[in-house]
This record gives structure tokens, sequence and C-alpha cells, in this order.
């Protein structure tokens, strides 16, 4: 058996040699490229278990070597964080490899979608496994770059559109957190993760930082006022790309908020420098806006876009509470959003491929033609309301307990009232879809395919299985990584 | 220190003299006869870049071959090939070959006049290659002239009506710069009695003379840099010029202005004396100005040639601006530009020019969908874009961290902000070509240049790309004479990051560390 320290290389090598041999095999045959997608995943996922075991001990699985000679070396490094956030990625994309196939069967330049679904992986896996900034910001910008061709797939004039939006903010991004690199650098003279806060004064230039961190990592996010990009994007990508972008790579601008916070300025400076409130009025304006906008959405899938800002407002104001259980709710709500939202995605896919409708008002008695699809879309959405023993709950009850250990109850509220509201914008679509007509008058039973009904199925039984389960690892994981965070 | 090996000795001189020779040879003897126009060509080029490679141990270990001949009085001309200069050459030689190789396919091979452009485009790469290797300011001006005015012919190639109006307008700027280079060169000899490049400096006094020096190089350079507001020859020359010179112009004279400016700073003035004074700071401002400039303006323009062109203003600024800061980073970051801008806009350019004759027309409106009909000409566009917007690995990157952490140690986070604004602005106006070339439109099935130029039908079946949905031929690509030097750039404006010694930077290194 080999290292442990040679699978983050391994994982990222083998992605990036499988996207061109896809890109070459899919062209010649498109069933032998597809399945080579899935088996790619399929290893990746695998080896990416082989880190829990060092990791869950707490040693951070570190590189033996370092690559490039950029200004700098880059090297990888898996701690606690990147094995939580790397193997979310490795399992969600083995589920959209697998949904994609049925998804994609009558859709155009299939190979290239193919290439790029891996390369995306590639790059996302990247950002996570990074040791350091120089690193986090090299897969930071091809991220932006590869996930751009999967938006803007489709390639009718929405999706060129939204994916032009997407790409340029995402660039600015970059550029954002190029900025604070060099600033970092600049004080610090490293750009190295997990060695203690990077920078140990406040100063004008500190501050600077702060803002390219807050402005990349917001744009990646979807955090207010930052967040224009996202209900055009995640609407006009393919389901599977949907459920990928809103379950994971708005995640990544939420770890990177976390490696500013607590790998860079360290919790003291953050305090001192008062920061924290920054993040958490754009927090909680995020949370209001997001789930207001969805409530007036018709469009299924931009009305989960929205649900996905709101989301992500939960992540960002666990973070910015700063407690150690607010950390916990924030980090462990990345698991059970990507858990739910992916499934409401696929689920939203599953519609449009087998319905063609887009629009929740003429989602009439679509529950009687698909109930196995719809079922999940129930349960996800029970996970997204809260409800125990969903671990939409789990996450909830940990943020609100964070909350009043910071001493603010006022935000116990907020998340009951947000509740409300996602129970406003979801529960209309199941009623629509189950009782809206009569079971006579709901027309053909048309279920998807079991390529695509499995994944959705497999994702609806994550959004509870492990919390009703004795062992609860994305719990556990969430708990070592928050008191890490908390130097305990 | 010198090597005291003749025979290494002599070689700038060769490196020199070869393409000059073969430059006149072509010119005289060439009419009608294409295959000799490739033999002397591709000789003349291929002979000097190795040469300069078999300087690297050398040059390495710290031993710089010179050579010193007693011609042209009163000042002689000499040759010294130091860390900076070796770093320059080898770029030079390095894209001459690579152009040359292009444009010995792109100019047709029964073109009237082929025989006269390859002449003189050897006889610019000669000047070229002596502005680099050149071992005192004499012999740099002399080269330094005799390439801006063989560069008028190529100008004016193709003698239409607006390529004359175009070489008049550069020929006139030339000899403006000739005339303040001329000028400041002769003050600083007037005043010190040498024009060695001194390793900090000749030790000038501090008077008004030397201050007229001082705007004299600046305005030199600034007209062979395109700096703001002396950049009025170069977007008329380079759409009026065949592709492969501006070019040329672009990836190697363009950095003969910047290299000159950091051999005026380091060697001739010396950073200790120019810190005394604000000099720089105006050259600090114009740069600046230039950048934002070059970018807004290259984002108005329809026509590929003149968007690349104003980018190439900008790109200069860059360089222009890490020169004037004056702080050791922000140099290294300035010289690295050169070798950075040389291999990103050398792949724009060369794409361009195979994109331009597949479309049959230079408007970018036109260019739509041509990533179907040409996918690895615009992978490498699509490639040096990226570089272009300065993301990692790619070698804009290392210019950029280099020049953003010159500036933060100057504490001007203004300049960051420009940087980043203009990268911002490169992406908005090069992503628009690479993304739809790419996306949004129909399979284009119209008729190709290049099926036509190859006449080889059956190279339809090119890779594995040929889809088993549709049976008709998804693209074709140009022939390997232009594609081959277009992916050579394109890899390197990736792979010197990626090689675990970066060995330009590694030069570039030691060579300004001398200055400071």
């Amino acid at each position: 058996m080999f290292e442990p320290s040679h699978i983050p290389a391994t994982i990222l090598i083998l992605l990036f040699a499988g996207a061109i041999i896809t890109c070459y095999l899919a062209h010649r045959n498109l069933v032998y490229g597809e399945t080579l997608v899935i088996m790619i995943t399929l290893a990746v996922f695998g080896l990416a278990l082989f880190l829990i075991p060092p990791v869950v001990r707490g040693e951070p699985v570190e590189s033996a070597y370092s690559f490039f000679s950029l200004p700098l070396a880059i090297s990888l490094r898996v701690d606690s964080l990147s094995l939580y956030i790397g193997l979310l990625i490795a399992f969600l994309w083995v589920l959209a490899a697998r949904y994609s196939p049925e998804y994609m069967l009558h859709g155009h330049a299939r190979p290239r979608y193919y290439t790029f679904l891996l390369l995306a992986q590639f790059t996302n896996l990247g950002v996570v496994f990074a040791a350091d900034l120089l690193g986090f910001l090299l897969f930071f910008e091809l991220m932006a770059v590869t996930s751009y061709f999967l938006v803007a797939h489709e390639e009718d004039n929405y999706a060129l559109f939204a994916g032009n939006k997407y790409l340029y903010m995402s660039i600015a991004g970059g550029l954002g957190l190029f900025f604070s690199l060099l600033i970092v650098y600049h004080l610090a003279g490293t750009t190295a993760f997990g060695e203690g806060p990077l920078l140990t004064a406040a100063s004008p230039l500190a501050t600077a930082a702060f803002i390219g961190f807050l402005v990349s990592f917001g744009i990646k996010a979807g955090m207010f006022p930052l967040h224009v990009w996202l209900p055009d994007a995640h609407p006009a990508a393919p389901a599977p790309v949907s459920a990928l972008l809103s379950g994971i790579m708005i995640k990544i601008g939420a770890y990177g908020l976390f490696r500013a916070f607590f790998d860079i300025f360290g919790i003291e400076l953050i305090l001192e420098m008062e920061l924290h409130h920054i993040t958490l009025t754009l927090a909680v304006i995020t949370i209001l806006l997001g789930s207001a906008m969805a409530l007036l959405q018709d469009d299924l899938k931009r009305r989960l876009a929205y649900s996905s800002i709101a989301q992500i407002g939960y992540i960002l104001l666990g973070l910015s509470l700063l407690t150690e259980r607010s950390l916990t709710g924030a980090v462990f709500h990345i698991f059970t959003h990507a858990m739910m939202k992916g499934c409401l995605f696929l689920c939203a896919g599953a519609i449009i491929i087998q319905t063609g409708k887009r629009k929740i008002s003429e989602m009439k008695g679509i529950g009687l033609q698909m109930p196995s699809t719809m079922i999940c879309f129930t349960l996800a959405t029970l996970s997204m309301v809260g409800i125990p023993p969903f671990n939409g709950f789990i996450s909830k009850l940990q943020l609100a307990m964070g909350a009043l250990d910071a001493g603010e109850p006022a935000y116990v509220f907020l998340l009951i009232f947000s509740s409300m509201l996602n129970a406003a914008y979801y529960f209309p679509i199941v009623v629509t879809a189950f009782f809206a007509v009569p079971k006579e008058e709901a027309g053909l039973k048309m279920e998807a395919a079991p390529g695509m009904t499995v994944p959705i199925g497999i994702l609806a039984a994550l959004t509870f299985i492990l919390a009703v389960g004795p062992y609860n690892l994305p719990l556990q994981l969430a708990r070592t990584i928050s008191q890490g965070f908390m130097g305990l | 220190m010198e090597t005291n090996n003749p025979i290494i000795n002599w070689l700038p001189l060769v490196i020199v003299l070869l393409p000059f020779s073969a430059g006149l040879a072509l010119y005289l003897a060439g009419t009608g006869r294409p295959k000799l126009t490739n033999t002397l060509v591709l000789v003349s080029t291929i002979l000097p870049l190795a040469f300069a490679f078999s300087f690297y141990p050398r040059v390495k270990a710290g031993l710089f071959p010179s050579l010193t001949l007693d011609i042209l009085p009163p000042v002689g001309l000499s040759f010294r090939v130091d860390y900076l200069g070796f770093y320059t050459l080898l770029l030079f030689a390095a894209a001459g070959l690579i152009v040359s190789i292009y444009s010995l396919r792109y100019l047709e091979p029964f073109e009237s006049r082929r025989h006269r452009y390859f002449g003189f485009q050897l006889l610019v790469l000669s000047g070229c290659y002596g502005v680099a290797a050149a071992g005192d300011f004499f012999s740099f001006y002399l080269f330094f002239e005799f390439m801006s005015i063989m560069f008028f012919v190529l100008v004016a190639h193709y003698q239409t009506g607006s390529a004359i109006r175009a070489a008049y307008k550069f020929l006139i700027m030339t000899i403006i710069a000739g005339v303040t280079l001329f000028l400041a060169v002769a003050v600083i000899y007037w005043e010190t009695g040498t024009l060695t490049f001194a390793e900090t400096g000749l030790g000038l006094e501090q008077s008004t003379l030397v201050m007229v020096a001082f705007i004299g190089f600046a305005v030199a350079f600034g007209i062979k840099s395109a700096l703001f507001p002396l950049h009025l020859w170069m977007p008329d020359a380079y759409s009026e010029a065949p592709l492969p010179a501006a070019t040329i112009s672009s990836m190697i004279m363009l950095k003969t202005g910047a290299y000159g400016l950091i051999r005026v700073f380091g060697n001739i003035y010396g950073i200790d004396y120019l810190a005394q004074f604000d000099w720089a700071y105006y050259l600090v401002l114009l740069g600046a100005f230039t950048i934002i400039f070059g970018s807004i303006v290259a984002l108005a323009q329809e026509d590929l040639i003149r968007r690349l062109a104003y980018s190439g203003i900008a790109q200069v600024g860059y360089i222009i601006l890490g020169i004037a800061m004056i702080n050791q980073l922000a140099i290294i970051g300035a010289a690295y530009h050169i070798l950075a801008h040389a291999f990103m806009k050398g792949t724009l350019f060369l794409c361009a020019g195979i994109m331009v004759k597949e479309a049959g027309s230079r408007q970018i409106a036109n260019l739509k969908g041509i990533g179907q009909k040409l996918p690895v000409t615009m992978t490498c566009f699509t490639i040096a874009t990226l570089t272009a917007v300065g993301m990692p690995p790619f070698n804009i990157f290392i210019s950029k961290w280099h020049l953003g952490l010159g500036a933060l140690e100057l504490e001007a986070m203004i300049l960051v902000m420009i940087l980043l604004i203009s990268s911002m602005l490169n992406a908005a106006y090069y992503f628009p070509i690479v993304t739809r070339a790419f996306l949004g439109t129909e399979q284009l099935n119209s008729h190709s240049e290049f099926s036509g130029l190859t006449g080889n039908s059956s190279g339809h079946q090119t890779a594995g790309f040929t889809s088993k949905q549709n049976k008709l031929p998804l693209f074709t690509e140009a022939p390997a004479m232009l594609l081959a030097p277009v992916i050579v750039l394109a890899l390197g404006c990736l792979v010197f990051g990626l090689t675990p010694v970066n060995l330009p930077l590694e030069l570039i290194e030691r060579g300004i560390a001398i200055y400071f």
C-alpha cells in the first residue's frame, strides 16, 4: 500500500490525464467515454477515502514534494477541512457523472461536456488540496475557466449570457484573490496554510487584503451584493452542473473564507479588527434576500438558485458568529446543503428532461407522473426546512446554539423566520406536484431512467440517513474542524 | 568576468553577421528563387539560436563572452553577453527563428518581392541580435538604429497607399527617436568619456545636461516601445505591415526599447543615482497611463490586428512602469515581462494570421465559430489570452507577481490596482473572441481556405475529433508550418512556470541583482 502522502497528487494527475483521455475517447465512442468518466470519478472517490484514517487521527496529509517554479513552489496538503470538502467533491461528482449520460442523451457537444466535467473536478479538488494561497489561486482561476464551459454548455443565448456573467465575475474574483495574495506575501513572506495565522498585526494593508478576500470569495459563494451571477448561471447550466455549482462550487467560496479567517488572519486578529461584523451583516442580508427572491420565482431552477443564496447565508452566518458550535453548524451545513440542493437540482433536471416543464405553475400532478423523483424532492425539501431528523435540522440546531453562545438570540429568530420562508417556497411545489389534480387527470407515468433516479435517491437518503445512524462522519469532522479553528 | 575562449568570444559577432550577410545576399540575389530563400532564412536563424545556446554554461558560471573590435573610432564596436544580454539574446533568437519559420509559409511561395521581404527581415533580426549582444552603448545605438531603419521596408512591403503612409509615419518617428537617442548618447559620452556598460552606472555628475540626456533616452525608447503619447506609429504600422513583420516588431523590437531602458537605468545612470531624483516618477505616471489607455482603446477596436496592437501598447506599459519603479522586484518583473509578453503576443499574432486567412476578414465580428474550423489554433489563442489576463501558471502571472510586490514595497497600492484593472480589461477584450469562436454557433461547414491550400481533402480525418454522430468533417487545420510555431509559442506561455527551475527568471534575478 502506498503512502497517503501521494494520494492528493495521484488524484489530481488521474483527473487531468483522465480529462485528456476522455476528450479523445469520447469523440471516438461516446459510451466508452461516459463509462470512463464514471470510473475515474469512482476511483477518485475511492482514493479520497484512504485519506480519512490519517486525517481523523489528526495528522494532515502533506505532499512529499512540491510542484512548479512559479514565483514559489506549490505543494499539496490535506487537513480535516480539506478532506471534508474533498470527500464531498469526490462523492457528488460520482453522482453527477452517473446522472449525466441519461440527462444528456439528446444533448450536443457531449465530448466537450465530459472533458470539462473532469477538468472542473480537477480544479475543485486542486483548490481544496492546495497547501498555500498561491496554489489555491492557481486552481481557483482555472476553476472559473473550466466551469465556464459547463455553465454555457447549452450555447443558447441565455446560457451564453449567464456564462459570460459568470466568467467575468469569476475573473474579477480571481484578481481580487491575487491582490490579497500579494499583500499576504508582502506582509508575511509566505502563503502556506496550517502554520498558524500569517498576519499578526492590524494595518491598512491587512484590511485591504480582507476586502480582496471578501470580494473574491463573496463572488464565488454568491454572497450579497456579489450574487448577481448566480441566479442566471444555475438555471442556465445543465442540471448535473447546477447540482455541482450549487452543491460544491459556491462552497469553495465559503471554504476560502474559512481559510482566510483562520489560516490567514487568525481569530484574534479578526476580533481585533472587527472584520466579522462585516460578514455578519452581509450574511443576514444574503439570507433574507435569497429567501425573499426565491418566493417570487416561478422557474423551478431559478427558485432553487435563490434558495442557494439564502443557504450560503447560513454558512456565512455560522462563520461570522465565531463560536465553536456556530462553526460546527456552518461546516456541517456545507454537507447538508450539498446533499439536499444536489438532490433538488437533479430532480429539477429529471423533470425538465421528462416533461420539458421548467415553471412551477405547470407542474400540477407531476408527483403522480414521476413519483420516485418527487418523493426524493419532498425529502430534500423537508431537510431544507429543517425538520428533524433531517440534516438540515442538525445544522440549524448547531447554528442556533452557536448564536446563543455568542449572546445573539436575535439570530435564532432569523433562522426560524428563514426556515418559514423555506417552507413557504418549497412546500407549495410539493403540494402542486401531488395534490393539485386528481389522480385520474394526472396523465401518463413518465418516471426518469434509473440512471437518473438512483443518484437522486442516494442524495435524498443522505439527507437523513447519517443523522439517524449511530456514527455521523460529517458531523464528527465538522466538530474536529471547528475545534481546530477555535484552537481547542 | 570575461571568457578567455577565443571562439566563444567571436560568436556574438557571428550571430550578428550571419543574418546580416544572408539578408544582403537574399535581397541582391534571391529574385524568383524560393528554395534559396527558405534555406538562407532557416540557416541564418537556426545557427544564431544554437550559438546563443552554447553560451549557457559559461554565462551560468559568470563568464561572459565579450569582444571589442577596433573599428569605428573613437569608441569601437564591442560585444558582451552578460546575464541580461544572454537572456535577451536567447529570447530574440528564439523568437526570430519561430517567426521566420511561420513567415516562410505565410508569405505565398510565388509572391513577388518575397526575397526583399525576407532579406530585410533578416537585416532587422541581425540588428535585434546586435542590440542584445552589444557591449557598450555606442554599439547598442548603432544596432538599434540599423534595426529601426530596416524595419521601414517591412512596413511598406505591400506598397499600397496606406502601407506607404504607415511606413512614413513609422520612419518619421524612428528618426526622431534616433536623433534624441544620439543626443543622449553624445551627452553621456561628453560627460564621462566612455559608453561602456558599467555595473552600477558611470558615476555621472548632477547637471541639466544629464537630465536632458535622460529625457532623450526616455523619448527614444518610449517611441520604440510605444509609450503613450509616442505610440502613434504603432497601430498603423502593425495593421499595414505583413503579419510576421508586425509579430517581429511586437515580440522583439518593442522589447529593444525596454531592454535599452533597463541598460540606461542600471548601466549608464545607476540605480542609486536615479533614486535621488524624481525623473523616473514621470515615467511611472506615463507607464500607468499607457496601461489604462492601451487597454481601453483596445476594447474599442473592431479589427483584430489593431486590437492586438493596442493591447501591446498596454503590455509594454507594464514593462516601463516596472523599470521606472526603480526597485529590485519591480525591475525583475519588468524584465520577465519582456519574455512573458513576447510569447503571449507572439502566439496571439501568429494565431491571428491563421484566423484572418481562414475567415478572410480581420473584423472580430466575422470570427464567430472559427474555433470549430481551427480548434488547435484557437486553443493556442485561448492559452495566450489566459496568459494575458495573468492567470497562474502562465508567464504573465510571474511578471505581475513581481511587479505587484514591487509596487507594494513602494507602498503604491494604486499601481497594484492599475495592474488588476488592466487584467480585467484584458479579459474583457480577449475573452469574447474566444467564447464566440467556440460557443454559440451552429456547425459551420463553409469553404475552408486551408482545405484548398493543403490540397489534401483526406486531411479531414485528422485526429480523433471526427464525430460519429454526424459524418461531416468537423474541422480543418492550418498547415503544419504555420501551426508548429504557434504551438511552440503557446507552450512557451506555460512551460517556464511549470519546470522545476525557472531559467529565465534565474538569469534575470542575477542580472538585476548586480545593479543593486
